[in-house]
Formats: structure tokens, sequence, C-alpha cells
């Protein structure tokens, strides 16, 4: 178990929201692999759920999700705990995804075999939930957004506070809000009219 | 208890709230499990920022000066300058902004817009450039003789520093009063990405450069194709500081929504913020008009960059005559006028 030290109010606020030990790189090796497989933990389902906006296959997916990961181990000896984890965690996985996303785009992916180590970073037994239509439709209609309208409701529909949008995205909160009012017409008239496209094909395999 | 497969989906969504569920259970906790050992392994892999005993570049330049310290109040205050400069060292991350502004441009303004980590940036940006710089200098210079080569590559980062330097003030200054609303540190290295685009640019087509002077003799003709070149790289440098420079636009309220100063405003406040950003568009091409002509001058002080072979080696030629009827008399030439 780690043990929890404390040093700063900054230090504190961050130990009790994700068990980190600060300054990170005065611990050992050992201690800070697991603090950084608990920060992974606690991430993973909102580090995978922004990568699936910027790819298009289970694998492109899983690829994304380790470039993060990595990005977040480098970045982790500096990170001060001025701003929240999940600030943080989503600003370094926003730039990350956007560049993965752009670069699977642009080259044909080539059936290369993983080497053991990337190739198990998922369980085997590792499933996805069965996932509704409207989750395609959703994600399909959020990649016809402007990156930065994409990023402010990707943002909201993981809970953040227009503080926290505006932080990540260097936007103002009012006009996160104005960004959001904007592309909630176009957002909710794009994914109603795919559900009603496919909802009688749906039914009729149901 | 429900599930994600038995959970209804309902077939029309009226507000972003209902889309939550379908966006919070397309990928659970629960239902990703993570292989941790395998993780380790691979971490272990990179552990190049992570790992304390591994001397860095800042480390080792500390070292360096630590050794070379006599008297113990001067090693005292080499050594505060030294960890300082061997953390901020540390820090860099020169290839990452190298290719951030190569293919992620986006990420990179965002990063500036955040006022993401400014001082850092600012001095990746500026190694970048000044690398760039030093090696098209070179190119340019080393047609001559090496030690023309080395002048060149020294003289031409200088130029560029020297330029930003003396065309700052009117650029923040200005700027500010037309509310452009970008902070010091956000101009000066939204400053900074134009230049490193700028020698960016002077390094793709440093081959081409390579390649005519070596196979022509005409000394004319090279500096032609120099100044040609240099017109390039700063109309791109130009447009990337642009894009970036503009002020921020306000949306229009609409009926019922209110209207506050700065981000959502009335049609009349629209209105007027149109015009303001007309006079900053024709500001911001000025102020490049101006950078350009600064840079001009400049060269032309410290010049020669590119010499005759015919010519002697020499660090600066002094000031006589100006750029203009230097380059008019190089076309006068090459058109056979002369």
């Amino acid at each position: 178990m780690i043990t929890i030290f404390f040093y700063t109010t900054n230090y504190n606020a961050l130990e009790q929201q994700t068990s980190i030990k600060l300054p990170f790189a005065e611990l050992s090796p050992e201690e800070r692999e697991a603090a950084f497989v608990r920060l992974l933990e606690e991430n993973k389902a909102r580090i995978m759920r922004l990568a699936s906006v910027y790819t298009r296959t289970r694998a492109d997916r899983e690829d994304v999700f380790q470039d993060i990961a990595i990005q977040l181990w480098r970045a982790l000896p500096s990170f001060r705990g001025e701003a929240q984890t999940s600030t943080w965690v989503y600003r370094i996985a926003l730039n990350v995804a956007m560049r993965s996303g752009e670069r699977l785009q642009h080259t044909a992916r080539r059936h290369v075999p993983m080497s053991d180590t990337a190739a198990s970073w998922f369980d085997a037994g590792s499933e996805y939930a069965q996932e509704p239509p409207a989750i395609e439709h959703l994600r399909h209609c959020m990649r016809k957004l402007p990156e930065r309208q994409r990023t402010v409701v990707m943002l909201t529909l993981e809970e953040c506070e227009y503080r926290e949008i505006a932080t990540v995205t260097g936007l103002t909160e009012s006009n996160v809000g104005v960004i959001l009012s904007r592309v909630k017409k176009h957002l909710l008239n794009c994914i109603n009219t795919l559900m009603q496209t496919t909802q009688p094909r749906t039914e009729a395999r149901t | 208890m429900e599930t994600p497969e038995t959970r209804s989906t309902p077939s029309e969504f009226a507000t972003i709230e209902e889309l939550r569920p379908v966006w919070q259970h397309s990928v659970s906790p629960e239902s990703l499990t993570l292989n941790h050992e395998a993780i380790i392994a691979t971490v272990r892999l990179d552990n190049t920022s992570t790992n304390p005993d591994e001397q860095t570049f800042g480390q080792t330049f500390g070292e360096g000066f630590r050794s070379g310290a006599r008297s113990a109040w001067f090693q005292w205050i080499i050594h505060i300058f030294a960890q300082f400069f061997a953390q901020f060292f540390e820090r860099l991350r020169v290839m990452d902004t190298l290719m951030a502004i190569l293919q992620n441009r986006t990420a990179l303004i965002r990063s500036i817009f955040t006022s993401e980590n400014l001082p850092r940036r600012a001095v990746e940006l500026l190694i970048i450039s000044f690398v760039s710089f030093f090696v098209y200098g070179f190119v340019i210079g080393v047609q001559h003789s090496f030690a023309q080569g080395l002048s060149a590559a020294a003289k031409l980062p200088l130029l560029f520093l020297l330029t930003i330097v003396i065309t700052f003030p009117t650029l923040f200054i200005f700027g500010s009063i037309l509310g452009t609303g970008r902070s010091f540190m956000q101009t000066v290295v939204i400053l900074l990405a134009g230049t490193t685009i700028i020698s960016l640019v002077l390094v793709a087509l440093s081959p081409v450069t390579l390649l005519f002077g070596m196979t022509t003799s005409s000394y004319q003709f090279f500096k032609l194709l120099n100044v040609g070149i240099f017109i390039v790289a700063w109309f791109l440098g130009a447009a990337f500081f642009r894009a970036i420079y503009a002020p921020h636009t306000p949306v229009v309220a609409e009926v019922g929504e209110e209207a506050d100063d700065k981000d959502k405003v009335s049609i009349e406040e629209a209105s007027r913020h149109e015009n303001q950003q007309k006079v900053h568009a024709y500001f911001v091409r000025f102020w490049f008009l101006l950078y350009g002509f600064v840079a001009t001058q400049i060269a032309w002080m410290l010049r020669p960059f590119v010499c005759s072979s015919s010519l002697e080696f020499e660090l600066f030629r002094g000031m006589r005559d100006n750029v203009y009827g230097d380059i008019l008399r190089s076309i006068a030439h090459i058109l056979g006028f002369r």
C-alpha cells in the first residue's frame, strides 16, 4: 500500500483525488509505477471514450490509449498539482488524441504485429459494453464538428463544469456556454436524424 | 439490475443531458481491464523522463559549471544558476514542439491560448529557429568558403533575433491598444512561432539553395535566388502569424439571450467589433511589412551572407549604398542591362 506524505496544500488536494504522492520525481521507481497505474485505472474509461471519437476501430482506439498513457507517464514529473488531475489528464489526452487521430487518418493502417508488451495492455477478457446504435451515431456526429466545438461537447458529456472546460480549451467560461448553445441544435438534429433512419432496421433485427 | 445491454435507449434526444448516459456507458471502467504488468513493463522501457538517476543535458550542463568553479561564493552563485538551468533544460521538449509546429499546429495554438508552459515553449521555439537559421546560414555562406559559412551561420540567427527585439514593442503595444487580448508572453510565443515557421521553410529549401550554389557561378543569380527564398519564407511565416494573432471573435446574442461585454454581444456591439477586426487586420499587415523592412535593413548591416567568389572573406562590409539599390542592380545585371 502506498503511504501518503503531505507536502503542500496543493499536493494534499491532489493526493486525496488520486493517491499520488508529490513531488512525483522523488518517489521510488516502484512507487512511481504504482501511482501511475492507479492514475490510469481512475481515468481509463474517460481516456478510452475520448480516444473513441478520434478513431474508428478498436485496435486504433487502444493504440491511442497507449499513446496518451505514455504521454501522461512522461508528463507526471512536471505535474505540480496546480490544476485538477482530471483537467490535466483531459488536456494531455486531447492533444495526444488529436495528433494520433490525424496520424491514423493519414496513414493506412498496416497490420504489423505489435510487440508482446504493447499487445497485452488490455486483458483478453476485457470487453467493451454492448454498444447501442446511439453511441456510434453520437461519435459520428461529433466527428463532423469543428475541433473546438467537438472538445466542448465531449467535455460536457464527461460532466465537466464550464470552468474546467474553459481551462482545458483556453476559452472563457461564457464562450464555452455560447459554443455549447450553438452546437447543441446541430448535434441533436444530426443524431436524431440518424436514429430515425436506423430505428426500423434495429427494430426489425430485434 | 439495469445493465448497459438492457437499458433502453430513447429514439430521440431533446437535450445534451439525455446523451450523457449513452456517452458514459459506451466505455465504463468495469468493461475495461488493464494488464498492470504489461503497462509497467512498457513504462520501464520509457524511463527517459522520469529516471532521476539518468544524467540529463541540464544536469551535465550544471555539473560542468560546478566543477569549474573555484571560490566558495562564486561556486554558490554558479550552483544556484546551474540548478535553475538544470531544472529548466530538463523540462525542455524541443522535438515535441518541432513536431507540433510541423504536424499538430492546432495543439500548439491551443497551448498558446491556454498559456500552457509559455516560457518553456518560447525557449524551445528559439532553439528550433536558431538551429534552423544556423543551418541555412551555413548553406548560403559555405558556397564561398568555410569561414564565410560559419560567419553567415552565426549572423543569420542574430539578424532575426535583432528584428524580433526591434519590432516586438510595436506589435505588443499597438496590438494591446487594438484589443487583441493576448498577454505579453502569448505575443512573444506567437511571434517566435511565426519566426520558427520562417526558419523551417528556409531549412526545407536549403537543398535547393545548396544545389544552385554548387552548380551556378553567377553571384548575382544566387543572391536573387536567396532573396526570393526569404520572401517565400516570410510570406508563410506571416500567414501563420496572422492566423493565430487574430483577436477574439464575439458571438451575436440571439433573441432572448443576454448580451455581455465579451463573448455574447448585441448586434450594435458586433458591428463595432467587426470594424475593430478590420483595423486589426490592417495593423497586422502593416506590422509584418515593418518586420520585413527592419529585417532587410539589419541584413544589410550584417552583410555579407552570400559572397562573390572573386572577393576575399570579410566579417562585415560596412554601411554603403542600400539593399534595394543592390537588388535592382542584380536584376539589371541578370537581364543584361549592365
